[in-house]
C-alpha cells in the first residue's frame, strides 16, 4: 500500500515538473518568439545569439535552435538524444500584410533534473521507510521474541542436549501453561516433542534389538567380517571369530599395521599391491594370501573385499576373511597327487604309441608277408584246376573253386588291411580339393565298369581343405557302396551335396538302396563288420572302417542315417 | 663660425622638431573610405594633406557620438569627415572649410526599380536602413514600411532574402560590399537621394593649422594627386 501511494505521489511530481516545462515553453513562445522572429528577419545573427542566451537562463531548457529553411542559422547549448522534451515553433513575420514563414524555433528541455528531483524523493521515501519498518520490525521482534523465537530457542537447547540415554527428560518452558481445549502453536509443539521423544526411545530400542540380533547374525558365522577407515587405515570392526582363527585378542587388531604385519612376508607384497590397486581402480576384489596366527602356523584366509565409495571417492574397505586353511592343503595334497597322474598317464601314452607303432608294423608285416603264400595258394589252386580239373568230379570242382574264391577273398581282406594301415600312417597333406569334380570322377568310374544306369546329382563346386588321396579312398567307399546297395533298385539314385546338421556344415552322399537297420548303426564304422551276407553284396567289412578314420584323422565327423528298403544317407565334414 | 654652428643647431633642431608632430583624427568611416592601415580613400587624401603641412597623421575608429565629445574634449586633433555645421553643437571644434569629400546615401535593390522622385519615390516600398542614420530617419517617408538594422551585412542578407525592397546606404560602402561579395544581382538606384558634403573638424588648439589645411586640400584637388586617389581606390568599384 505504501508503495503503490508513494508511486502515486512519485507519478504526480513528476508530471507536475513535466508542466513546468511545458509552461515554459509557452513562456517562450509568447514572450520571445516575436522577438526572435524580428531578429531572423532582420538577419540579426548576434542579437539572435544573445536572444537564445537569454532564454537559456531558463530552468530545464538545454538546447535551443533556429532554422531557416532546413538550415540551422543560429542554436544555443547542448542537444540531448534522450529524456527530454521538445517544442518547435513556427517563426513568421508579417510583410506586406503576409505573414510569412521564416524559420523555426526548436526548443529542447532536459528531463534529468526531473528524473533527479523523482530520485531524491525515492530516496526520501526509502529512508523514511526504512526507519518505520526498522522500528516496527523492532518492535515485531521484541513481541515475537518474547512469545515465540525464546521458546523456539528453549526447545533448540533441549533438543541439543538431548541424549540418547536420556530420551526420559522433560521440556519446561518459562510461560504459563494453559488448560484450555484449544492449545497454542507453542503447546501444541511441546507436545509433538514429547511425542517424539517417546517414539524417538521405542525405536532406538527396536534400533539396538535390531542391531544385536544383525550382530549375533554376522557374529555366529565361521567368517570374520571387518571394516577398515582409508583415512586411517586402521580397523573400525572386527568381527570376534578372528580371535580364534588367528588367535590374537581383538583389541590388538585395531593397532596400527596389524594385519600387514601379519601377514606371511610370502604374500606380503603381492597382497599390498593387489589392495591398492582395487582402492584406486574402486572394484571390489577377492585374494588369498597366508597370516601368521599367535602360535605361529600359517593359516591361509581367503578375503571378499568391498569397496565403499562416498562422492566417487573410496572411504572404507569392508569384507569377510574366511578361513581356508584346510581347503589350501588339499588342494595341494590333490596338486601333487595330480602331478603324479599326469606323469603316469604320460608315460603310459608314450608306451601306447610305441605299442601301437609296433603292432601296425607288425600288422603291415604280416599282411604283407601273408599275401605270398596266399598267391602260391590261389595259383596253384588254378593250376590244379586247369591241368587236372577233368580228373576231379563235380564235388573236387567246386572244392577247389571254393579255395579259389576263399583264397581271392583273403587276399581282398589283406589288401583292405594294408590300405587301413596306410590311412593310419600315412601323413596328411592339406590342399583345397575341388569335391565335386572328384565325386563326379569316382562316379564316372564307376558307371564305366558297370552297365547300371544310375541317376547321379552332384553339387557345383564343393570345396573343402584336405588331403586329396585320402579323400579319394573316402569317396571311393562311400560312393562303391551307394553304387553297391542301389542295385536292386529300378531307378537307382546317387546325390552329393552339403546340408546343415546340428548347426555344422556336412557334405552328404545319399542313396536310395537297400538300407540299413538303424540299430546297428554304430557297427558300420567298425572293421569286419557287415550288415548284409557276402552272397547278397560282396564285401570285406573294412571300406567303412577305412572312411572314419580318413574322416576322423582330417579332424572331422562322419554319421549314417538310413530307412531300410529307402536308402542311406552318410554324412561328414573335415573339421574346422 | 660660432654664427654658422649655431645655425645648424638651430636648423637641426628645427627638422627634429618637425619631424616628430603628429595629429590624431577619429573616425566613423568604413571601407573603402577609411581602413585601419589608412588605405581607404579619405584616410590616403587626408593623410597626404597633413604631410603637406608637415604632420603625419594618425587615426581612431570611434563610435560617431564618442568621437565627437572626445574631440570636443582635446582628446583627440580632430574628425575626419563630418557634415557641415557640427562646430555650432561642439564650440571647440573647427571647421576645415574646403570638404574633403562628398557622401552619397543611394538606394540598392535586386529589382526593376526605378526611382524618380527623391525620397517621396521610397513610399510603395519596403525599405531598410542601419539604425541611427540620420539623414535617412530623417528624410525617409514615415509611411513607408520601414526595417531598421545593426550592421551593413544585415542590409544586404535582407535584400537577398526579399525581406526588403530597396536598402539605404552609402554608396561606396555598398558597393564595395557587392564587389567584395561578387553580388551581381544588387545593383546602386541613380541618382542618390542625398548627397552631403563632408569636412574635416580640428580642436581649436590647432586653429592655426585650418588654412594650411584647407589650402593643401584645395591644392591636391589642382594638382591632380586627389584625383589619383580617387582612380586608385574608389574608380574600380564603380
Amino acid at each position: 500500500m505504501t508503495i503503490l501511494t508513494s508511486s502515486y505521489q512519485l507519478y504526480n511530481n513528476y508530471q507536475r515538473y513535466v508542466g513546468e516545462i511545458n509552461v515554459r515553453f509557452t513562456e517562450i513562445k509568447t514572450i520571445h518568439l516575436k522577438n526572435l522572429s524580428d531578429r531572423l528577419w532582420t538577419a540579426d545573427l548576434q542579437a539572435l545569439k544573445s536572444n537564445l542566451q537569454e532564454i537559456a537562463v531558463l530552468p530545464d531548457i538545454q538546447y535551443m535552435e533556429i532554422t531557416e529553411k532546413n538550415k540551422i542559422i543560429s542554436s544555443h547549448g547542448f542537444k540531448q538524444n534522450s529524456n527530454v522534451l521538445e517544442k518547435t515553433f513556427p517563426m513568421t513575420h508579417l510583410h506586406k500584410d503576409k505573414e510569412i514563414a521564416i524559420g523555426t524555433l526548436f526548443v529542447q528541455a532536459t528531463l534529468n533534473n526531473a528524473d533527479n528531483q523523482v530520485l531524491t524523493q525515492v530516496l526520501e521515501i526509502l529512508i523514511s521507510n526504512a526507519i518505520k519498518t526498522f522500528f516496527l520490525a523492532g518492535f515485531i521482534l521484541f513481541i515475537f521474541n518474547y512469545l515465540v523465537t525464546r521458546h523456539l530457542h528453549s526447545m533448540a537447547e533441549f533438543a541439543t542436549q538431548l541424549d540418547i540415554k536420556k530420551l526420559n527428560s522433560q521440556l519446561n518452558l518459562d510461560r504459563k501453561v494453559t488448560q484450555t481445549n484449544n492449545p497454542d502453536e507453542i503447546e501444541i509443539l511441546v507436545k509433538a516433542f514429547a511425542s517424539m521423544q517417546e517414539k524417538l526411545s521405542i525405536s532406538i530400542t527396536q534400533l539396538k534389538e535390531s542391531e544385536l540380533h544383525f550382530k549375533q547374525l554376522v557374529e555366529t558365522t565361521t567368517a570374520i567380517p571387518w571394516e577398515i577407515d582409508l583415512s586411517t587405515d586402521l580397523f573400525t570392526y572386527v568381527g570376534p571369530q578372528a580371535l580364534n582363527v588367528l588367535g590374537y585378542p581383538i583389541t590388538e587388531w585395531y593397532t596400527e599395521n596389524f594385519w600387514r604385519d601379519h601377514i606371511n612376508p610370502i604374500d606380503t607384497k603381492n597382497v599390498v599391491n593387489l589392495r591398492k590397486k582395487s582402492i584406486n581402480t574402486r572394484l571390489d576384489f577377492e585374494l588369498e594370501y597366508r597370516m601368521i596366527s599367535k602360535e605361529g602356523q600359517t593359516i591361509w584366509i581367503r578375503d571378499d573385499v568391498k569397496v565403499v565409495l562416498k562422492d566417487d571417492k573410496p572411504i572404507k574397505l569392508q569384507g569377510y576373511m574366511f578361513d581356508i586353511t584346510k581347503r589350501k592343503l588339499d588342494e595341494i595334497e590333490l596338486n601333487k597327487h595330480r602331478h603324479n597322474l599326469e606323469k603316469l598317464i604320460s608315460e603310459r601314452t608314450t608306451e601306447l604309441i610305441a605299442s601301437n607303432k609296433e603292432l601296425e608294423s607288425f600288422a603291415y608285416s604280416v599282411s604283407h608277408d601273408l599275401r605270398a603264400p596266399l598267391r602260391g595258394i590261389d595259383g596253384f589252386s588254378q593250376i590244379l584246376l586247369e591241368d587236372f580239373g577233368h580228373e576231379l568230379d563235380s564235388t573236387g570242382l567246386d572244392y577247389l573253386t571254393r579255395i579259389r574264391t576263399a583264397a581271392q577273398m583273403m587276399g581282398q581282406i589283406i589288401n583292405d588291411l594294408l590300405l587301413l594301415s596306410r590311412v593310419t600312417r600315412q601323413d596328411i597333406v592339406i590342399t583345397e580339393v575341388n569335391l565335386s569334380t572328384l565325386a563326379s570322377s569316382v562316379l564316372t568310374r564307376l558307371q564305366e565298369s558297370s552297365e547300371r544306369n544310375v541317376q547321379v546329382i552332384i553339387e557345383d563346386n564343393l570345396i573343402a581343405e584336405a588331403d586329396q588321396n585320402l579323400i579319394t579312398i573316402v569317396f571311393e567307399n562311400l560312393f562303391g557302396n551307394a553304387w553297391k546297395y542301389t542295385h536292386n533298385n529300378e531307378k537307382p539314385i546317387i546325390e552329393f551335396s552339403k546340408t546343415i546338421k546340428n548347426n555344422k556344415t556336412y557334405f552328404y552322399i545319399k542313396d536310395n538302396g537297400i538300407g540299413f537297420d538303424m540299430q546297428f548303426v554304430d557297427k558300420i564304422f567298425q572293421p569286419f563288420q557287415r550288415l548284409h551276407s557276402n552272397s547278397e553284396f560282396e564285401g570285406t567289412g573294412i571300406g567303412l572302417a577305412n572312411v572314419s578314420r580318413v574322416i576322423h584323422r582330417h579332424g572331422g565327423d562322419i554319421f549314417a542315417e538310413s530307412t531300410q528298403g529307402e536308402g542311406s544317407t552318410f554324412y561328414f565334414n573335415f573339421g574346422s | 663660425m660660432l654664427k654658422i654652428f649655431i645655425s645648424l643647431i638651430l636648423i637641426f633642431f628645427s627638422f627634429s622638431i618637425q619631424a616628430a608632430k603628429e595629429i590624431t583624427l577619429n573616425t566613423t568611416g568604413k571601407p573603402p573610405l577609411n581602413t585601419p592601415q589608412l588605405t581607404g580613400f579619405m584616410d590616403l587624401v587626408a593623410k597626404e594633406a597633413f604631410r603637406r603641412i608637415g604632420y603625419t597623421l594618425k587615426t581612431v575608429q570611434l563610435p560617431a557620438e564618442r568621437g565627437l565629445i572626445n574631440v570636443n574634449a582635446g582628446l583627440e586633433d580632430g574628425e575626419m569627415s563630418r557634415i557641415n555645421g557640427l562646430d555650432k553643437l561642439y564650440p571647440n571644434l573647427i571647421q576645415v572649410p574646403e570638404k574633403i569629400m562628398d557622401w552619397e546615401f543611394v538606394a540598392f535593390s535586386s529589382n526593376k526599380i526605378i526611382l524618380t522622385q527623391g525620397w517621396q519615390s521610397l513610399l510603395p516600398y519596403s525599405v531598410a536602413f542601419i539604425n541611427g542614420w540620420k539623414i535617412l530617419e530623417k528624410n525617409v517617408p514615415k509611411k513607408t514600411d520601414i526595417t531598421k538594422v545593426r550592421t551593413p551585412e544585415q542590409l544586404f542578407l535582407m535584400l537577398s532574402k526579399n525581406r526588403a525592397d530597396l536598402i539605404l546606404y552609402e554608396r561606396w560602402g555598398g558597393l564595395l560590399y557587392t564587389t567584395t561579395n561578387k553580388i551581381r544581382t544588387i545593383k546602386q538606384q541613380h541618382p542618390p537621394l542625398a548627397t552631403k558634403k563632408m569636412f574635416i573638424y580640428l580642436h581649436k588648439k590647432h586653429t592655426a593649422l585650418i588654412p594650411k589645411l584647407a589650402s593643401a586640400l584645395k591644392k591636391m584637388k589642382l594638382d591632380g594627386s586627389y584625383k589619383a586617389f580617387y582612380n586608385k581606390v574608389l574608380a574600380p568599384l564603380e
